[in-house]
């Protein structure tokens, strides 16, 4: 009898043993939570913690406290319904980087009577990432089609006000010549002693000429039309802009010239800086860069979006404009593009997240911490390059895109 | 520039027999402006095609001292047009219209009159039609287009009309 009940306590420890080997590689956290919230069982923990003290302690602490009170709503549900949820939640990984978990609580019944929660929670960071990428990409391919449609459409009236405008001008000042010789007729008459009825005629045509301020007309009517050719012009610049900057992505990298894509892209990021920061451009001579055009063109617009928010920060204490810097250079076979904000710098603290998916420090709706983590994407994986910065508090940041001039294969091959 | 440099098809085209009308036809319609202008009467006639009739408009308008345009509102239009009179140097059409569209259009030129030279004035889709037919268009213009540019290849084509190239 006391020999069974050894080998039945065996027993029990190997099963047990063997169930928490199998659980230790089952893929997220599965954890077993008594009513009062103690945790009986838990797979694995965290490297920060130990498993041994982690058992029996309160399962909330280990959940950020914003989620506390819809944890607890959850948790209790299921003790009343019996019914289980499914929610997602992000909590703190080892090094202070956010973890996104899918997380289903269900009943644990032992003995007919709900005795407790399962949580099952499985990480799904890279998922997420992936899919807000992936969002990201056809949110930029929807909003590219329809620009270059509207692009498309914007070219026609520009043509015909652009050709209308072109006419005026001209025809203004063949106007203007003809009147000048009328007016020098009308000198010579008026020498020549009229008769009443062409006096009378050269009072009328005096008087028309101060009414409509001839003078005026004579030096303001060309300059406007010259404004509206002027204005007309940066219009259909904007629009070609666009238009190339929206091209549609093509599979594979072709040689481009990269200036000139940075060039559209800062004509369009324009709305962003303008009025926060004087622009100061210096595009050195470049070879053709074999990339992906559209996706460099978008790593240098989020950058400068960055840089614009940075400045922006530092000209609503100062009220005074900043200074926003984009540059180009070779540098050996690769090829450097710099962009330079005079904002507030990067804090020691989070220089090391800041390429992380969802960090942001900007205000909710401001920012979706995805900037510069699809720049940083978009750089090394997609390109083989670098992304890169220095920064220096209460003088700014400048952001270094490296990329091999050559294109991610060739830089690759030749390295091998 | 256009008329200046008398390198109008209108002088050119009497000597090239392969387009008989050419000199008749400017002469004929540059008579009825009225105008004294020796230049004016010298302007060649080149065909315009287009759905807006702002651009045709427009551009006749702005182009009036070098060259005479004359507009059609459609492919089938300026097909119409050139079966009746076929005696212009230069046609310039855009790209997207109802109907048959400017590569199309300009696949029928170059098949049935091919003496006439002809240019692509468009907003846009028409990128890869020129690319997969260079010989289709002189040359390809997109909207919107400086009028600089556009006296240049107009220029430039009747050039190559006057010396027989299409």
């Amino acid at each position: 009898m006391n020999d069974h009940r050894v080998e039945t306590e065996t027993e029990v420890l190997r099963s047990r043993e063997l169930l928490d080997a199998v659980l230790e590689y089952a893929p997220g956290f599965i954890m077993a939570i008594d009513e009062h919230g103690k945790l009986l069982f838990i797979n694995r923990v965290l490297p920060q913690h130990d498993r041994t003290k982690v058992i029996g302690s309160h399962w909330l602490q280990y959940l950020p406290p914003d989620q506390h009170e819809s944890l607890q709503v959850s948790f209790r549900a299921i003790f009343e319904t019996g019914a289980s949820n499914t929610y997602e939640t992000s909590v703190a990984g080892p090094d202070g980087e956010r973890v996104w978990l899918t997380t289903h609580m269900g009943p644990m019944r032992i003995g007919g009577r709900i005795a407790g929660v399962v949580l099952v929670a499985q990480e799904i960071t890279e998922l997420r990432r992936t899919q807000l990428e992936f969002a990201a990409a056809q949110k930029m391919a929807a909003v590219g089609t329809l620009a270059a449609g509207i692009a498309h459409e914007i070219n026609t009236p520009v043509q015909f006000v652009g050709d209308s405008l072109q006419f005026l001008r001209e025809g203004m000042c063949d106007i203007l010549t003809v009147v000048d010789e009328l007016e020098r007729v009308c000198r010579l008459v008026k020498q020549e002693s009229p008769s009443t009825t062409i006096r009378a005629a050269l009072a009328s045509v005096v008087q028309a000429e101060a009414a409509a301020d001839l003078p005026y007309l004579r030096e303001n009517v060309p300059q406007a039309l010259d404004r509206c050719v002027d204005g007309l012009r940066r219009v259909s610049s904007i629009v070609s802009s666009i238009r190339e900057f929206a091209h549609p992505a093509r599979k594979e990298m072709v040689p481009v010239d990269l200036n000139r894509a940075i060039t559209n892209t800062l004509t369009i990021a324009r709305n962003e800086y303008v009025h926060l920061a004087e622009l100061v451009t210096d595009l050195r001579e470049l070879p053709l860069v074999t990339c992906h055009v559209d996706q460099i063109s978008q790593v240098v617009l989020n950058l400068v979006v960055n840089a614009a928010h940075a400045i922006g920060d530092v000209v609503q204490s100062s009220g005074v404009k900043g200074r926003l810097t984009v540059g180009t250079r070779m540098d050996g076979e690769d090829v450097v593009i710099s962009i330079g904000d005079t904002g507030t710098g990067i804090r020691e603290a989070i220089r090391e997240h800041i390429f992380e998916p969802f960090f942001t420090t900007k205000d909710v709706g401001k920012g979706t911490g995805q900037g510069l983590a699809l720049a940083w994407t978009l750089v090394t994986e997609k390109h083989g390059g670098t992304l890169s910065y220095e920064t220096a508090l209460g003088k700014g940041t400048t952001f270094f895109v490296r990329l091999p001039r050559a294109g991610k294969s060739q830089a690759l091959s030749a390295a091998n | 520039m256009l008329p200046s440099t008398v390198r109008s098809p209108a002088k050119g085209a009497t000597k090239n027999s392969r387009r008989p009308s050419g000199s008749g036809a400017a002469a004929k319609v540059s008579s009825s402006t009225g105008s004294a202008d020796s230049s004016v009467r010298a302007r060649p006639r080149i065909l315009c095609v287009d759905d807006e009739p702002l651009v045709l408009k427009s551009l006749a308008a702005s182009l009036r001292k070098h060259v005479e345009v004359v507009s059609a509102n459609s492919a089938a239009e300026a097909l119409e047009l050139l079966e009746r009179d076929p005696g212009f140097p230069v046609v310039i059409s855009d790209y997207r219209m109802p109907g048959m569209d400017g590569g199309a259009f300009l696949a029928q030129v170059r098949k049935r009159f091919p003496s006439i030279v002809r240019l692509l004035l468009s907003g846009a889709g028409a990128d890869s039609v020129v690319l997969d037919n260079p010989e289709l268009v002189f040359r390809f213009l997109s909207k919107p287009c400086p009028r600089e540019t556009l006296l240049r290849a107009l220029d430039d084509a009747l050039v190559r009309g006057a010396v027989g190239l299409a």
